[in-house]
């Protein structure tokens, strides 16, 4: 809480919504909105089915995936920006290929960040649907079957319904890694106003010479954070009764 | 393994020899599963339950799983109404969701994300009704069962109680030709058992189908089923019409459910040879026997302490009126409401039901007489000790 | 809002310096070290600009090393030096492109072409800063890609292949065979200063009074000419 304390201290409250319209903070603001949506979205579309595989799946290695999967959390993620730019930058193993066949480059892209803020808060989703995956079971699966109810109706009508909460969980974990982001992005998008200067990237650039902004964009993301947090725990609480 | 479908000599009422015919489910199951094998013959005729009891570990719910497809058949055979639900010699497998079945979990398993009525809805819809249809038939079961008022109502708001009846509910709401009840009571308190026990016997007695039923209460076996099947070590160890089983059980599991003493021994000319008991058994052929005694017939008598236990009456065959006797000494006393169990030191090992009034005169090393009156002991042939498994 | 609290060894003289002075230094820190056994010298690094606020926030330090004069100006007349600066380097700027140049980049002209992906330093940090300004001395208009944080990360965008071009020190391309220098000439460059100077609040003023002479001496001199840097 102390660290808090100290940047409400430091917020220059008169002329903050001065502050909040200059082109820079906005951008910044407005990248934040899409960008760690975006990165959520796309953890989804490439997470639940992986953890679903380290969940059911039965194949050699598979502790060698899960560890994979986890590296992210653990590595730096200025290392892992270097990683995506030598796998997708223009002259990575990857990027390469597509920059030469159709021109196409990832870094300095707002796609870019995306990816960036996906590879660091991708493994918090996956941990939390394969947990949720797990801990459900296969009880309600089996007893669906019973019933009569094929592959398809299972899936729709019991587990997809049944992952909903640890889905919900995952993607929330997922959407706070990816607000936060910075090394990553830093690293492999780069940073320009407007295309992959999200907040926390203005908020570190800003601090060596307007400290000032910071302070106001900081000042931002936690109520946005601190929001959203609130929401969540309402929604939950509203659920369980 | 082979299957043991021997049945009892005497026991079996006609019509379950192990075949399918005459449109009668037969199941063969036989499923190796790491250092597990069950090797289980069942039949089960439509209209009415065959009660799997056994102690936990025999392999029940295993076999029961196969009777459902969640498990797959390493050897054997589960047929339905003439159908081949499952026979790995030829391949043949009927997924869980095609087959004509319904099964109660012992943990229900009933849907959290779905209404009651929902729940019991599903089976239907799955099975291609219309959700209005299936909604009228899921209501009607819910009446049916009692629930009415639940059709909105979340699973998780219901008692052990109502749960076990919904999931009866949905599982019967399909109609299925078999029926599967997997320890149907053992998620509820024992007050609520008796009356359950009694709804799903009125229930079963409804319904047409062929139920099977997985218990390690011989008392659900008693109540709700006809045949009783036991199944210990993944083998079936009896099979049989519930009274004939209960009344002269031939494994030591069934006799202790039932509450009643067992002893192995050998016919020689007319007399069994229990341990040092001899009992008349005229009636049985030389060869291996069973004999049981209710714990209640038995009749002690406290003998002096200067009676030399062993002395006074040289164990042995009493031809006259008073039974057999010999002297041994108590064990252990557990009280019980009404009665005490008077748990014996002598081999063979028997155990003795008095009031409590003279039970609580016993402590462990007692010397007493034992009793067993004529006629009190059963003694029959084992026909399973010539089949060593 | 101090970034970085110097953790020094007890006695030891704590220099704030510029990044770009991340591998010269150490190399003169050892000979200082060689020559004033009892004064083993802390750098820190960080951004002039950032440096200069971090002070006026009352960073401690010792001695004060910034690129660029606005830096030191700021710092002078914010009364943060005890005695003038003295400048003992210069930088200068370089077109930065990959080795093999395979967009065939001259001059800074070429860098607003359409097609040149050009990577700048942010205008918060002296690369930054001066390459806007030799862009605007030679009149173009650059849209960069990204705006980095340090004249090293410009150089490692176009050494990883993720750039065409990028304004950098001269000082961070030497001894990288990943990228080729182009000359910026004079009427277009913004040589770039490195000053000394003693802090007001040095706990170790003497040695620090000792450490910044030392920069102008003929050896030390050598050794950053090896490195690439201008001697006056």
């Amino acid at each position: 809480m102390l660290p808090l304390a100290g940047l409400l201290a430091n917020v220059p409250w008169t002329d903050i919504s001065a502050q909040l319209r200059t082109p820079d903070v906005r951008n910044a603001l407005y990248l934040s909105l899409i960008c760690p949506v975006g990165a959520t979205l796309l953890s989804i579309a490439l997470g639940v089915r992986l953890a679903w595989l380290l969940a059911r799946g039965r194949f050699p290695g598979r502790g060698l995936v899960r560890g994979l999967v986890t590296l992210p959390m653990v590595l730096p993620p200025v290392v892992g920006g270097v990683a995506l730019l030598y796998a997708f930058g223009r002259g990575g193993l990857v990027g390469r290929w597509g920059y030469r066949e159709f021109g196409i480059s990832l870094p300095y892209t707002t796609f870019g960040v995306m990816v960036a803020s996906a590879f660091v808060s991708m493994p918090f989703l996956i941990m939390t649907v394969e947990a949720g995956i797990v801990q459900t079971g296969v009880r309600f699966e089996e007893a669906a079957e019973t019933l009569g109810a094929g592959r398809l109706m299972v899936l729709r009508r019991i587990t997809l319904p049944m992952l909903g909460p640890s889905l919900m969980a995952g993607a929330t974990l997922c959407w706070a890694r990816a607000l936060g982001e910075l090394g990553a992005t830093l690293t492999f998008a780069g940073n320009l106003s407007g295309t992959t200067q999200t907040t926390p990237l203005a908020v570190f650039i800003a601090l060596q010479t307007k400290p000032q902004d910071a302070v106001v964009l900081s000042l931002v993301l936690f109520v946005v954070s601190l929001a959203v947090l609130l929401v969540l725990r309402g929604r939950r609480m509203v659920g369980h009764q | 393994m082979t299957a043991e479908r021997d049945g009892r000599n005497g026991r079996d009422g006609g019509g379950s020899d192990g075949s399918a015919a005459g449109g009668e489910p037969g199941a063969r199951l036989g499923v190796s599963r790491d250092a597990f094998t069950l090797d289980a013959g069942l039949a089960v005729a439509p209209g009415t339950v065959v009660a799997v009891v056994g102690p936990n570990g025999a392999g029940k719910s295993t076999a029961l799983r196969c009777l459902a497809g969640l498990t797959r058949l390493r050897a054997g055979r589960i047929e339905l109404r003439g159908t081949v639900l499952d026979d790995p010699s030829t391949g043949a497998f009927i997924a869980p969701a095609q087959r004509c079945v319904g099964v109660m979990f012992q943990d229900y398993r009933l849907f959290p994300r779905l209404s009651v009525l929902d729940n019991v809805a599903f089976g239907l819809r799955a099975w291609g009704q219309r959700r209005r249809a299936a909604a009228d038939t899921a209501a009607a079961w819910l009446e049916r069962v009692g629930l009415g008022g639940y059709a909105d109502a979340r699973p998780e708001t219901l008692s052990g109680g109502q749960a076990q009846r919904v999931a009866l509910a949905r599982a019967l709401a399909p109609r299925p030709e078999l029926l599967l009840l997997d320890e149907p009571f053992a998620a509820l308190d024992a007050e609520s058992r008796l009356d359950l026990r009694d709804d799903l016997a009125d229930h079963l007695s409804s319904y047409p189908g062929c139920t099977v039923l997985v218990t390690h209460d011989p008392n659900d076996a008693l109540a709700l089923a006809s045949r009783i099947a036991v199944l210990d070590g993944g083998r079936v160890v009896d099979e049989g019409p519930t009274a004939d089983v209960v009344a002269s059980p031939r494994s030591r599991f069934v006799a202790r459910l039932v509450g009643t003493n067992l002893v192995t021994g050998q016919v020689v000319g007319g007399v069994a040879h229990f341990g040092d008991l001899r009992v008349p058994a005229s009636a049985c052929a030389d060869g291996p026997v069973l004999g049981t005694v209710a714990p209640a017939a038995l009749q002690l008598s406290v003998t002096g302490p200067d009676d030399p236990p062993g002395l006074s009456d040289p164990p042995g065959l009493n031809s006259g009126t008073g039974g057999v006797c010999r002297t041994d000494r108590v064990r252990r006393v557990v009280l019980y409401p009404g009665f005490v169990r008077v748990h014996l030191a002598g081999e063979p090992a028997l155990m003795a039901d008095v009031p409590i009034h003279r039970g609580l005169a016993l402590v462990p090393g007692t010397p007493l007489r034992v009793t067993i009156p004529p006629g009190a002991m059963v003694v029959y042939p084992d026909s399973a000790a010539r089949h060593p498994g | 809002m101090s970034m970085s609290a110097a953790s020094a060894a007890p006695g030891s003289i704590v220099v704030l310096a510029p990044g770009t002075l991340a591998t010269a230094l150490p190399l003169v820190d050892k000979a200082f070290l060689k020559a004033h056994p009892e004064s083993p010298v802390s750098p820190n690094f960080g951004h002039s600009p950032a440096q200069v606020i971090q002070l006026k926030q009352g960073s401690p330090g010792d001695a004060f090393l910034a690129v660029g004069v606005e830096s030191m100006t700021q710092a002078k007349n914010a009364g943060l030096l005890a005695g003038d600066p003295t400048v003992f380097a210069h930088n200068r700027l370089e077109i930065v492109v990959p080795a093999g140049n395979s967009k065939k980049i001259t001059s800074l002209a070429d860098l607003g072409k359409p097609g040149v992906t050009t990577i700048l330093g942010d205008e918060s940090t002296p690369v930054g800063m001066y390459a806007k300004q030799a862009l605007a001395k030679a009149g173009v208009t650059v849209k960069p890609a990204s705006k980095e944080e340090g004249s090293p990360s410009v150089v490692q965008r176009v050494a990883t292949g993720n750039a065409d071009a990028g304004i950098a020190f001269a000082t961070d391309l030497k001894g990288n065979s990943k990228v080729t220098g182009i000359d910026i000439p004079d009427a277009e460059q913004m040589p770039a200063a490195y000053s000394a100077a003693v802090l007001k609040g040095a706990k170790h003023a003497q040695a620090a009074r000792e450490f910044v002479s030392f920069l102008t001496t003929p050896s030390v001199q050598n050794q950053l000419r090896q490195l690439g840097f201008l001697i006056p």
